[in-house]
């Protein structure tokens, strides 16, 4: 299979595409209505809201179905990458972890909890800078560790090879191991020199000043590439090759055995490459970076808490459903892309449930699962996209808006506009208070009512009919075949018949084909390009941690037809969205 | 939850439930304290969805200042409206009200009320959507050397409490075009700010010199960085920062300052656990009152957290019901966004409403009224020597942009006059939609309110003027919604920007204007 794969990629890196770049996102115009409750379903809002709106639809409709990216030639490979990002508060706690070890960083729990968890936002869109609450804490933070660190003699003995750091000697070796694996590259000569030289009149202190120094440099607190001319581009070095693959693969520095290709010139070739990304990959903590790429990537933010009379009809804490259904997708994610070494299209369709709580078996209508034989819903859950955590909505009616913009901009990767002020002002000018009444209607109605002024539905014919699809289950996850309405005192005083139809999506590569439920619209997404290109766009850029550019078009488009092969395991994908071409370069 | 000694020793609960202090501080405060010069202070909070007018604002002043000024002064012991309730009463004669400034553009986004120009949910992006605005107010008073004449320990505490730091809504300021970060964790602020203070053994790590030493060789890769040509100017720009930073640091060991916290640990007792939304909030109220009178900072951003949650509930979202509209018997009903829905028909949900806007206003005042407990050097309180603005996003309903309710504590050392500040035309008339939920449209644009605040702190204009643009912010005229609810001729008509902002457009001076009558 490796070999299979290897030359897949070799094949598609010597592929060219000779057509025009083609990057513009799509966009859509005023929709009115279209402001969802959270930002983490907002996706990536295109603001370009004075467009005139026909040429915009028209760029739509006459987009081409499936593949988005093409690569004129390959020396363009590359160019999009950064040469500085700042590293995430996640990054920088597994960094100190691996530098100083489990037990110094047992004494500095309360230390680390300083510094705060990373915004719960996608991890492309984290604030670029750091701050001078960032840098307070750190320095903080560096001041603990680096007190503690000069007295642990397992710390001194592991890049010192000494236990005496008021050694000349045992001291100059400390330095140019630790110093070069925090600032992630070996020091020069000259470097270690002022390094050394810098604090020698006072020699008592120097371990922990260089330890506490360190941990502040922009070399730490920052990926920085930064390679050699080559061109219209950089070469990275073998030690920034390193660093690229190992916060790719496990958001932290390269361990002993990846060091030790840079150091020996062994990561030079896509077949070391792949070896070490695979390696990596396989490990708890690239397990653990791979489960959070799906999460990002189903905008599992929100916090699925609701109080609908049902709920408390049918005792369910959403809490604990909330809990049990992300630990399962967690579960889920693992068994197809690292057991099942299953295909793309088994994260849609792949009907396996692993409900470990009372409550998340009830939503299946299953039994516990206790790590034996493999369980299915009774309701016809199923893949990323159909799981409870992926259909919560943190509301007591189902977000039909919220949901189609999620599909739309999560999982088709279109982009969507912002209603003017105008537009929103008019939403509700002519609606008659029956008209959005749910003991008359059901809030597939009410919403197709709200949205159908013309200056609304122009854009909502983009987001609603992805949301009626999927009606049949509720803002909890639950299969229903009914939508229920209850007075204030909690008393059922209608019930709406569930209507998932729609005949038109608006999804190019479907052409106006009729879609009746969403088990078929599944099928679509686990087959489809769009959907595939998607998926490489949103892997590279939660790898990267920012959003994809023009220059990036080569790769995305390399990524895009190796994606596009049915036969390509999704950790094969997950390894090619790394290890390819462009990991030894970077643009200027 | 308990997080401060003085709270259990001198504070009384009220009859209206609110959390009350008795005059306690200058006791307890150390001697250095009450030596420290008068401090200009600016404390920004900020909730979402806007008000409702009826609830919001007290009776119209009658007192003519000029055209379109009318003004009227608020009296010691004064409840002013259903919202502005008892909690702000013992502070009614420090409150400065605004009626009538209007802002183009209406998103929800809580950056817009200090920077008047970013106008979309963004805080999913990396850069400012508006192209000419890149700085929030509140990061530029931050940084003003008329606020600030030493390095302080924190020069802008910025908090957005949050029970789940899970929940998705962030708010961020801004600072050159990108974000800065906003703290959620209220018992993490509370550890960095009061490190160490119940475990000696936490302190003192290293001494003055080795710190400085630490950081002065730290900058050293900095500099090595800047020095390399393959840099962007982004990039390059972005180092300079940090090393600004780091001065700062450096700054800090050497006075001392960077433990100015330890000077009311006396005072501190950690015993937290906020539980709820509600008291999430009060520990981020005693977190900011204890920051300033520590002298710790003198800039505080506070976000009431995104779409609102109802007191005691995590469940709720308040932006689901604040789409309502009231019918023409002033009922709540129709409109149905949202979970809420279910009590569109119950035309029981007024109170609800209410409670919301209610709450929120309580915590502000509870904020107000703490820092007018704490004595500053000068014999005054610290809430006479500050300016505490409370606003929104965006005036109310749907959106709305005109009249943004703006209510600001305090008179930064006696500079500007409190009172009913109203600028919307007599007889009211224009409205975004209807009389009953909307705002009417102003006569002032916002932005001056915003231009008025950088000239009392001092922020130099040259750092936020640019293309072209005068005073601070963006009061975009093409974004003006031209048609508006007339209730005389009862139905819409058309005006244009000019009608009311004649005077604004294409004049240096008067987009470079104070709010009238409040200096």
């Amino acid at each position: 299979m490796f070999s299979l794969q290897l030359k897949s990629l070799l094949r598609f890196l010597s592929f060219v595409i000779l057509a025009t770049v083609f990057f513009a996102p799509l966009s859509f115009q005023n929709c009115a209505g279209y402001e969802a409750n959270t930002d983490g379903l907002m996706g990536d809002l295109d603001i370009e809201s004075n467009k005139d709106l026909s040429l915009q639809l028209d760029r739509l409709n006459n987009q081409a179905a499936g593949k988005k990216y093409t690569c004129s030639h390959e020396s363009q490979l590359g160019v999009g990458q950064k040469n500085m990002r700042r590293h995430s508060y996640q990054e920088i706690k597994n960094m100190i972890q691996t530098l100083f070890g489990e037990s110094i960083t047992r004494q500095i729990l309360a230390e680390l909890n300083l510094l705060p968890k990373d915004p719960n936002i996608k991890s492309k869109h984290y604030p670029n800078s750091l701050d001078e609450s960032f840098f307070s804490r750190m320095a903080v933070i560096s001041e603990k560790i680096a007190n503690i660190a000069v007295r642990d003699r397992a710390f001194v003995s592991q890049y010192g090879a000494c236990n005496e750091l008021s050694n000349q000697g045992c001291y100059s070796h400390f330095v140019k191991n630790f110093v070069a694996r925090a600032i992630k590259r070996p020091l020069t000569d000259s470097e270690l020199t002022i390094f050394v030289n810098r604090l020698s009149l006072d020699r008592q202190n120097e371990p922990e000043v260089l330890i506490a120094s360190v941990l502040m440099r922009p070399d730490f607190l920052h990926l920085i590439l930064n390679g050699k001319a080559e061109g219209k581009k950089y070469k990275l070095t073998p030690y920034e090759v390193a660093h690229r693959i190992s916060f790719a693969t496990i958001a932290n520095l390269p361990d002993e055995a990846l060091w030790q290709a840079a150091a020996n010139n062994q990561l030079t070739t896509l077949t070391q490459i792949i070896q070490h990304v695979r390696r990596l990959l396989l490990t708890q903590a690239g397990q653990k970076n791979v489960v959070t790429f799906f999460r990002e990537w189903m905008s599992l933010e929100k916090s699925g808490e609701v109080s609908t009379t049902e709920v408390v009809n049918a005792n369910i804490n959403p809490k604990t459903l909330l809990q049990e259904s992300n630990a399962e997708f967690d579960q889920f994610v693992r068994y197809i892309v690292f057991e099942k070494k299953g295909y793309f299209s088994d994260l849609f369709l792949d009907k396996t449930v692993f409900p470990t709580g009372n409550q998340l078996a009830r939503v299946y209508g299953s039994e516990l699962w206790t790590g034996g034989s493999q369980l299915q819903s009774r309701y016809g859950h199923r893949g990323i996209f159909l799981r409870p955590v992926s259909l919560m909505g943190g509301s007591n009616v189902t977000q039909i808006i919220d949901r189609g913009v999620k599909i739309r901009t999560e999982l088709l990767c279109d982009s969507l506009i912002f209603p003017s002020l105008d537009v929103i002002g008019s939403r509700d000018k002519d609606l008659t208070p029956e008209e959005v009444n749910p003991q008359f209607h059901s809030n597939r109605t009410i919403v197709s009512n709200k949205t159908r002024r013309l200056e609304c539905a122009s854009c909502h014919k983009w987001i609603n009919s992805l949301g009626f699809l999927l009606e049949h289950y509720d803002s909890l996850g639950r299969y229903r075949s009914q939508e229920k309405v209850y007075d204030i005192a909690d008393r059922l005083i209608a019930t709406h018949e569930i209507e998932t139809t729609s005949d038109n999506l608006h999804i190019s590569d479907l052409k106006g084909q009729r879609v009746s439920d969403v088990f078929e619209f599944n099928e679509y997404l686990a087959n489809s390009e769009k959907v595939k290109t998607c998926f490489v766009t949103q892997l590279s850029e939660f790898t990267y941690k920012r959003k994809a550019n023009s220059g990036d078009s080569c790769a995305l488009s390399i990524k895009e037809d190796f994606a596009s092969l049915n036969d390509v395991p999704v950790l094969e994908l997950l390894i090619s969205n790394i290890a390819n071409e462009e990991i030894f370069y970077r643009g200027k | 939850m308990s997080l401060v000694d003085f709270k259990r020793r001198h504070f009384i609960r009220s009859s209206c439930g609110y959390m009350l202090a008795i005059p306690f501080l200058s006791s307890l405060a150390p001697k250095s304290l009450a030596q420290a010069h008068q401090k200009k202070r600016f404390i920004a909070v900020r909730t979402l969805n806007g008000q409702v007018p009826e609830h919001f604002y007290p009776q119209r002043p009658m007192q003519k200042m000029g055209t379109n000024i009318y003004h009227k002064s608020f009296r010691q012991g004064q409840t002013l409206s259903p919202v502005l309730d008892s909690g702000f009463k013992d502070i009614a004669s420090k409150l400065s009200l605004f009626r009538g400034l209007d802002h183009s553009k209406g998103g929800h986004n809580d950056t817009i009320m200090l920077t008047a120009g970013v106008h979309h949910y963004e805080s999913n992006s990396t850069v400012l959507i508006s192209n000419t605005i890149k700085d929030s107010l509140d990061e530029l008073i931050a940084r003003s050397g008329s606020v600030y004449q030493s390095t302080p320990f924190l020069r802008h505490l910025k908090l957005e409490p949050s029970v789940n730091e899970h929940n998705p809504y962030r708010s961020f300021s801004f600072y050159k075009g990108e974000k800065t970060f906003y703290e959620r964790n209220m018992r993490s602020l509370y550890q960095f700010l009061f490190y160490g203070k119940n475990n000696p053994a936490l302190q003192g790590q290293l001494t003055k010199t080795k710190k400085q030493k630490a950081i002065d060789l730290a900058k050293d890769g900095y500099q090595q960085l800047l020095r390399n040509r393959s840099l962007s100017s982004l990039d390059k720009s972005k180092l300079n920062q940090y090393l600004d930073t780091l001065n700062d640091l450096e700054n800090k060991f050497a006075s001392g300052s960077s433990s100015q916290g330890q000077a009311c640990r006396e005072i501190v007792n950690q015993q937290l656990n906020p539980s709820d939304h509600d008291s999430i909030n009060d520990m981020a109220i005693e977190l900011i009152a204890l920051s300033l009178m520590c002298n710790m900072t003198q800039v505080v951003s506070y976000s009431m957290h995104g779409f609102g949650r109802y007191p005691g509930e995590t469940n709720s979202s308040f932006h689901d019901i604040s789409h309502w509209e009231f019918s023409s018997s002033k009922r709540f009903q129709n409109v149905g966004y949202g979970p809420e829905r279910k009590m569109d028909y119950a035309l029981a949900s007024e109170q609800k409403y209410l409670r919301y806007y209610k709450w929120a206003a309580g915590k502000v005042a509870k904020l107000m009224y703490k820092l007018d407990q704490i004595q500053d050097s000068d014999g005054k309180s610290i809430l006479d020597n500050s300016l505490v603005m409370w606003g929104n996003e965006f005036a109310g309903a749907d959106h709305s942009p005109y009249s943004i309710p703006i209510l600001i504590g305090g008179t930064l050392g006696g500079r500007v006059k409190p009172g009913y500040w109203d600028y919307t035309l007599r007889p009211l008339r224009y409205y975004h939609g209807r009389s009953d939920v909307h705002m009417p449209v102003g006569t002032v644009p916002y932005v001056n309110l915003l231009t008025t605040l950088a000239n009392l702190y001092g922020v130099d204009r040259n750092v936020y003027e640019k293309n072209g643009r005068y005073g601070f912010g963006e009061f975009d005229l093409k974004q003006f919604n031209h048609y508006f609810y007339d209730e005389r001729r009862v139905g819409n008509v058309e005006i244009k920007p000019r009608d009311n902002y004649a005077s604004f457009i294409g004049s240096e001076t008067n987009q470079r204007k104070s709010v009238p009558g409040w200096l």
